[in-house]
Parts: structure tokens; C-alpha cells; sequence
């Protein structure tokens, strides 16, 4: 099984679990979780005009302590 | 709902998806979760997961990372609000609107103030017609056609008030803004260019303006009609807008209702209540009785009854005449007597009578009469054409009770109960079966 094959598979059960609206926790890498954004209505603060943006769902990834402390570790290495 | 899948369960989801075994997916996981920490970790600060994402650092110093998810993925996950684009809102426009909205009851109300007070609308009009001097011809053609609908519109000005008043129940307000909109402002419009159309003057105009003179003066009786029904109108909004005290006619329907109840109720027991009137006949007797033996006074005249029933059954069974001879006899005999013995005479010709009740029945009646409740075979046979069964007298069933002296009843004497006491046999019989 080639690596492109193996991705797309867990691309689609990423996508399954995110749809279902459960949470994705890899240890030691951070936590995968789908948020809701309510329509609001934007102004364009150039051209001054209001714009009713729809809702959306993006995906929040918040990292593990262990990769944060691995990310700083790295600018101290630098 | 809300599940965190750990990255054990991940493995499985993969391995039944690709065929493969829970282990064998869940070291692939690691592998690429570890590759995809050491592309972040390289000076780039990015690493780019295939049909996933792509993960980025965007500050170092505090460990703070961002995912950007891939298209395909964010698409599947947005798939409910695919339909949705942004719009542009054209807010300006709508308070636009919303003013020019607010802006057209307050122009009416100045209209109407005006139609109250004829001169402001004239000076505007006024000014309207200098400044378009151009449309003054064709002003006075719609003026011409205007004042012709305004004739019409008086010879039926109680149709027209009826349907202001049918239409402006439900929603009165609005009408009455398109009627001050629609009407008056012509109206208005009819009696200023007068002077223009004078100053204007041609032989077809002068008949035009005449009639424009007229029906100025009809518009004006127009105007004051509408006026009027303005007013009405009004008033009827007012008796609408005032809420009715519905409170009370739950209040007056509930109290009418305890009160007819009641009225009901009285009638029905003075209907289906005639023992009362039975009672009322009984005291009536009882009195008659009770005024007897007042007036005759101790336990003597109690004996000298007694006398004259032996008497009457001494000197009666050999005369077997009438009490009544017996006791006028008796006067001659026993001169020391004589108040008494008239006072039986009047007890005797009174025919007592005493109605059966419940509590009030045959040997009640021989007790209260004679004494004794044997005797009560006495008042059967007197009585034997109204009555049946002894036993089952019917109450209500009125009742002669003869004189003591009739059958020689004496409560006292042994021998007249013993008589009393056979009798019972041959009147229950023909009921024993």
C-alpha cells in the first residue's frame, strides 16, 4: 500500500469522524475538532459596505503541550 | 455526538476502510504523525499532509501552530451550507427606505391639519402653480374631469361614508391616509387655479371656470362631508381602540344564571312539594279539636261523654235510633248537664275528619280519638268504601272518624276493645291469601 493510497483513506475517515461532529485526539500532536461559525454580517471597512457572510464550519486544531514544547525547543536550537 | 476518537480508534476506523490490520494502521498513524512533527519542526515551519491539510507554525517563540484544511475536506465538512454565498447588503438603501416610510404618516398628518385649516394647502398649491405654469392647461382638464367625479360623489355621499365605514373597521388608518392622499389634494387642487383660469379667459374657458365655481362650492360641501366622516370615522376608531369591559359580562352572565337557578329552585319545590299543604289541613283540624276541649274544660266532660256513650249504648241498642235523639233526650233526665251535653251535640254534628299520612295512620287516629289503638277497626268500617287494605292505606287518603258513641267505644271498658279485637279477623280477610 503506497503512501498517496494510505492518505486519501485517512484523509476520508477524518472527514467521516469531523462530519459526525466527533473530536479526533492524536496523542502527543493535538486534538482535531469541527466549530460552527454563525452568519454575521461583515463590513468592508475600504468600500464601507456590509456583507452578510453565510455560516460556516472549520476546523479547529489545537496542538499537544508536547508539540508546543518541541516547536519551542526548535527556535532555541536555531 | 461529540466523541473524542482516540488514535486506537482512528487506527481501526482506517484498517476497516483499506483492509488492513488494526496494528499495521496504527504504526502507518505514528509513522506519518512523526514525519509530520519533524517537517514542522525544519526551518520551513510547514508541513503539507496530502487530502488532509496543512499544518504551519505561525509563532514560534510560544508553540503556537495552525492547520489549514485541505479543499476536499473542507468542502465535504461545509457540504449543509453549500447553497450559502456572501452577500452584499445594500444597507443604506433600506434606511433610506425606513425614513421615507416614516416620513409618509407624518405628511399625512399634516394633511389632515391642514383639511382642519384650509390656508397652508393653498400657499403650497400656490407655489405648485408657479412653479408649473406649463401644466395649467392640462390642470384644468383634470380639474374639469376631477370636479365631475367630486358631483358624482355627492349625489352618493351616504353610500360612499357606508363603505368608509365597513372598510376602515378592520384597518382604519391606512384608508383613511389614502382617502386625505387621494381626495383632499385634488379637492384642494380644484379651488386654487380659479383666479389663473379667470386671468386666462376665453369664451370656452369662462363656461369651464363657471363650472369650476360651482363645483368649487360643491367641493367644498364635499369637503366638509368628508370632513365629517373623518370625524366619524375617527370616533368609531375611538370606540374600537377603547377596550370593552369584557370582564363584566362573564360577571353579569354568571350572576343571571344564579339568580334564574334560584328562581328555578323555588318553583320547583313549591310544585313538587304538596305534603306542606297536607300538614297545613291537619293543623287546621287539630285546632277545631283543641278549641273543643278548651271549651270543655277538665276530665268531667271527658266522663260525661263517657256517660252519654253508655247511655246511647244502654237506651240505643233497644231504640237503635240515631245518637243525636239519644243525647237530645238526655237534657230532661240530667238537668245539671245540660252545657255539657250541648257541647257534645256540637261535637257530634261536627264531622271530624283527619287525613292518613305516614306518621298519622289508623291506630294512630283510634289513640288520639278513643284512646286505644284497637278501636282504629271503627274508623275502617266507617270509611270501608274508600279504603282497601288496612295495611296499605294510601297517605293523603281522607278519613270521616265517627262519634265514640256510634259503635259504643270506650277505652276503658275491657269488653268494647275484646268486641274492637274481633273485628280485626273479618276485615283482613278478603286480604290473607
Amino acid at each position: 500500500m503506497d503512501s498517496n493510497n494510505f492518505y486519501k483513506a485517512l484523509g476520508e475517515v477524518i472527514t467521516d469522524i469531523l462530519n459526525r461532529g466527533d473530536q479526533i485526539a492524536l496523542p502527543a500532536f493535538g486534538t482535531f475538532k469541527a466549530v460552527k461559525t454563525n452568519e454575521r454580517v461583515e463590513t468592508d471597512k475600504e468600500t464601507g459596505k456590509k456583507i452578510l457572510v453565510p455560516p460556516s464550519i472549520a476546523i479547529e486544531f489545537t496542538p499537544a503541550l508536547k508539540l508546543v514544547k518541541q516547536v519551542k525547543n526548535s527556535q532555541k536550537a536555531l | 455526538m461529540n466523541n473524542i476518537i482516540t488514535l486506537d480508534s482512528l487506527a481501526a476506523l482506517l484498517a476497516e476502510k483499506v483492509r488492513i490490520s488494526h496494528d499495521e494502521a496504527y504504526i502507518q498513524i505514528q509513522n506519518s504523525l512523526n514525519e509530520i512533527v519533524k517537517e514542522l519542526l525544519n526551518d520551513s515551519g510547514c508541513a503539507i499532509v496530502p487530502h488532509f491539510g496543512k499544518f504551519y507554525i505561525t509563532n514560534r517563540a510560544t508553540g503556537e501552530i495552525a492547520f489549514e484544511p485541505a479543499e476536499n475536506l473542507s468542502e465535504s465538512i461545509n457540504e449543509p451550507f453549500a447553497f450559502f454565498e456572501p452577500v452584499e447588503l445594500f444597507v443604506d438603501e433600506i434606511d433610506k427606505n425606513e425614513d421615507s416610510i416614516s416620513e409618509i404618516p407624518l405628511s399625512v398628518k399634516e394633511d389632515e391639519q391642514t383639511t382642519e385649516i384650509n390656508n397652508p394647502i393653498e400657499e403650497d398649491i400656490d407655489i405648485n402653480a408657479v412653479d408649473n405654469p406649463a401644466k395649467q392647461d392640462s390642470l384644468d382638464e383634470a380639474v374639469a374631469e376631477v370636479a365631475e367625479a367630486l358631483i358624482e360623489m355627492t349625489n352618493k355621499p351616504e353610500s360612499n361614508t357606508e363603505t368608509e365605514q365597513t372598510t376602515s373597521n378592520p384597518v382604519p388608518i391606512h384608508y383613511r391616509y389614502t382617502l386625505t392622499e387621494d381626495e383632499i389634494k385634488p379637492a384642494t387642487e380644484i379651488i386654487k387655479p380659479e383666479p389663473d383660469s379667470l386671468e386666462h379667459s376665453t369664451a370656452g374657458n369662462a363656461t369651464e371656470t363657471t363650472s369650476a365655481i360651482s363645483d368649487s362650492v360643491v367641493t367644498k360641501e364635499v369637503e366638509s362631508t368628508e370632513t365629517t366622516s373623518d370625524n366619524a370615522t375617527e370616533e368609531q376608531t375611538v370606540d374600537y381602540s377603547e377596550p370593552q369591559p369584557e370582564g363584566m359580562r362573564p360577571l353579569i352572565a354568571y350572576i343571571l344564571g344564579i339568580l334564574t337557578g334560584m328562581l328555578l329552585t323555588c318553583v320547583a319545590v313549591y310544585f313538587l312539594y304538596p305534603p306542606l299543604n297536607f300538614t297545613d289541613d291537619e293543623e287546621l283540624i287539630w285546632e277545631e279539636i283543641d278549641d273543643n276541649s278548651t271549651n270543655e274544660t277538665s276530665t268531667s266532660t271527658e266522663s260525661a261523654l263517657e256517660s252519654t256513650g253508655t247511655q246511647q249504648t244502654s237506651t240505643g241498642n233497644d231504640d237503635t235510633s240515631h245518637a243525636n235523639a239519644t243525647t237530645i233526650s238526655s237534657p230532661q233526665t240530667s238537668t245539671p248537664n245540660t252545657t255539657n251535653s250541648t257541647s257534645t251535640l256540637v261535637t257530634v254534628n261536627k264531622v271530624i275528619t283527619d287525613t292518613v299520612s305516614r306518621t298519622n295512620y289508623l291506630a294512630i287516629m283510634a289513640r288520639k280519638y278513643y284512646g286505644n289503638t284497637e278501636f282504629w277497626v271503627y274508623i275502617y268500617k266507617e270509611n270501608e268504601a274508600k279504603l282497601g287494605n288496612p295495611d296499605r292505606v294510601p297517605a293523603g287518603t281522607v278519613v270521616v272518624i265517627p262519634p265514640a258513641s256510634k259503635y259504643g267505644i270506650d277505652a276503658n271498658d275491657p269488653e268494647s276493645i275484646k268486641r274492637a279485637k274481633k273485628l280485626n279477623g273479618p276485615i283482613y280477610a278478603p286480604y290473607k291469601k
